[in-house]
């Protein structure tokens, strides 16, 4: 759970002791941090109007200064593992722009794009045309403040997370019927995706006992909680920081549901109840860093927050990539942007290849990974790729 | 609103800024005097051949959440008046290493071009007066047409005659390119 810093660091206390009370992890520097991972601009300076491609070597990039120079790629390394399929730009019009997109599967060519600066979801077809946009920015049934999620539901619906307003909203298929609006159960929900048998897995930091817990599976109808599982295990003087940390990936492939946390370097691999069934560590390309412990105090600057997580290493990202393989995504920040590294596997664990310096990946369908263009400074210029190799 | 939104507000609030109100509140002292509607915009240097909308904020404010509304108001009007607007985004600080560059990572993030200025927290009481951050003004013929419409109220703001929002208001202005006489109402 813990990276080899951080274990040697905190061999002597590395015990569970509950967090008292629920309000003790929002003293913390900040739960903005799972805004401001997800909420990574690209290598960019608002000042240039053109795009440009940025490739420098990743022992450049690992640097906490980067200056005005546009490092944040390895293109050696991307190309000498990728190749480009084609090129995929987005429409945008009145009705849609893509700003933060968080990317999902929207079934057989489609893509599902929640824009949680814009307040809704757009749907596109593979090609980049705008097919249809769900909900928009409000408060009302079917409207949303912050939408961090949305993933396609079984029955060809779509069931949007929208983390500020403690919200899920379940769109039925097609355009008919109303959108069903409902309370979360977890406060600061970061995902939810149909499991079946009216059970959705939810993601999102919850006290369970007296550890926080990350994923939970949900029954719709009785609205309770069945299991809460991958609990959050850091030592405990570092709790209250790490607590900020709330990002958590999953993905559910049949019965298995293979998770990351953002501190953890370690794949998680659990049943449909939870039930864990192999933590696999990871070799990251770069280390995960030292959590800051009690000797820190708290971290109320928030140059002081920024400059503690452009050290750490975070896990956000974890992708089927096509029967063999998964693919995880981390990420380190640099001020408001972001480098971001990329880690394949296969089933059993074993590191196949990784690398620093990536474009970030959005979605994984099949063999064809989706990244952001790293040659274009526009969020809705991405790239599509396969593994050298892997035709 | 829930606890860790209230500590994003409270990191966000930034004790530097006194609270106050730059049209209602002239103020006693001719120090802290925000330029008024119809008067000269100095504070910054503008084309002056379209309206303008300067974005006053604190540095710190790209660092949190506070500054996603009127973001994605700047964002909607750059999307719909193009180079029809110029958009310049005044970043209070202690101009410290790297502030240019935080701000300018946050505008990107948020698909926002502007010219960005640095001014310090003395400068800003000098040319601002005690106006809370963040605050737009928006300036038409180097003349402040709107001033104050601070980012709570930015999704509300109405203009008094013509019922516009403040989209459709600076809209207007760039289609007409002339003096705007229409007076805001906006909550202050």
């Amino acid at each position: 759970m813990h990276t080899t810093e951080t274990r040697r660091k905190h061999r002597r206390t590395d015990t569970i002791h509950g967090v008292p009370g629920g309000r003790r992890d929002f003293e913390t520097p900040g739960r903005f941090f799972v805004l401001l991972m997800c909420i990574i601009a690209p290598a960019c300076n608002a000042e240039a109007d053109e795009p440009r491609v940025s490739a420098r070597s990743p022992a450049d990039s690992a640097g906490a200064g980067r200056g005005n120079e546009p490092e944040l790629v390895d293109q050696d390394a991307f190309s000498g593992a990728f190749e480009v399929v084609r090129k995929l730009v987005l429409e945008e019009n009145d009705e849609a722009i893509t700003v933060l997109p968080m990317v999902s599967s929207g079934g057989p060519g489609r893509l599902l794009l929640a824009e949680p600066r814009e307040g809704q979801i757009n749907v596109y077809d593979t090609d980049g045309r705008l097919q249809r946009v769900l909900g928009r920015r409000g408060e009302g049934p079917g409207e949303f403040t912050v939408p961090i999620a949305a993933r396609l539901t079984r029955n060809g619906g779509v069931v949007v997370a929208d983390m500020m307003l403690s919200r899920l909203t379940f769109f039925p298929p097609g355009d008919e019927g109303e959108p069903e609006v409902v309370v979360s159960p977890l406060p600061l929900v970061l995902g939810a995706e149909d499991m079946g048998e009216g059970r959705y897995l939810l993601s999102g930091q919850l006290m369970s006992g007296t550890t926080p817990r990350l994923l939970h599976v949900w029954n719709r109808a009785t609205d309770e909680i069945e299991h809460s599982f991958l609990p959050m295990r850091v030592p405990e003087e570092s709790r209250a920081y790490a607590a900020s940390y709330t990002t958590v990936a999953a993905i559910l492939e049949d019965d298995t549901i293979w998770a990351v946390w953002a501190l953890s370097d370690t794949l998680y691999k659990f049943g449909r109840r939870g039930e864990r069934l192999t933590g696999i560590p990871l070799s990251l390309p770069r280390p995960m860093g030292v959590l800051p412990g009690a000797a820190t105090g708290a971290v109320t600057d928030p140059r002081a927050i920024q400059a503690a997580a452009d050290s750490l290493t975070q896990v956000n990202g974890v992708f089927v990539a096509g029967s063999e393989y998964l693919a995880i995504q981390s990420m380190q920040s640099r001020g408001l942007e972001a480098v971001w590294d990329l880690t394949i596997v296969d089933r059993r664990g074993t590191p196949v290849w990784k690398a620093a310096g990536m474009p970030r990946l959005f979605l994984v369908e099949g063999d064809l990974f989706y990244f952001d263009d790293p040659a274009s400074l526009l969020p809705n210029h991405w790239i599509v790729a396969r593994r050298k190799g892997e035709r | 609103m829930r606890p860790g939104v209230v500590w994003l507000v409270a990191m966000i609030g930034w004790a530097g800024m006194p609270a106050g109100c730059s049209t209602g509140d002239r103020g006693s002292s001719p120090e802290l005097v925000a330029p008024g509607v119809g008067e000269p915009f100095t504070a910054v240097r503008l084309s002056g051949d379209r309206p303008s909308l300067v974005w006053v904020f604190a540095v710190e404010q790209c660092l949190g959440c506070g500054l996603g509304d009127p973001a994605r108001v700047v964002r909607g009007l750059q999307r719909s008046l193009g180079p029809g607007l110029e958009t310049v985004a005044v970043a209070v600080g202690d101009r410290r290493d790297g502030d240019r560059r935080i701000v300018s990572g946050f505008l990107a993030s948020q698909r926002i071009t502007a010219r960005v200025e640095l001014h310090s927290r003395e400068q800003h009481m000098r040319e601002f007066g005690a106006a809370p951050l963040s605050i737009f003004y928006v300036v038409n013929r180097n003349s402040v047409v709107e001033a104050g419409v601070t980012t709570d109220s930015v999704e509300t703001w109405q203009s008094a005659r013509g019922q516009l929002n403040l989209a459709e208001f600076i809209a207007r202005l760039a289609e007409q390119g002339v003096e705007q006489n229409e007076k805001g109402t906006g909550k202050m």
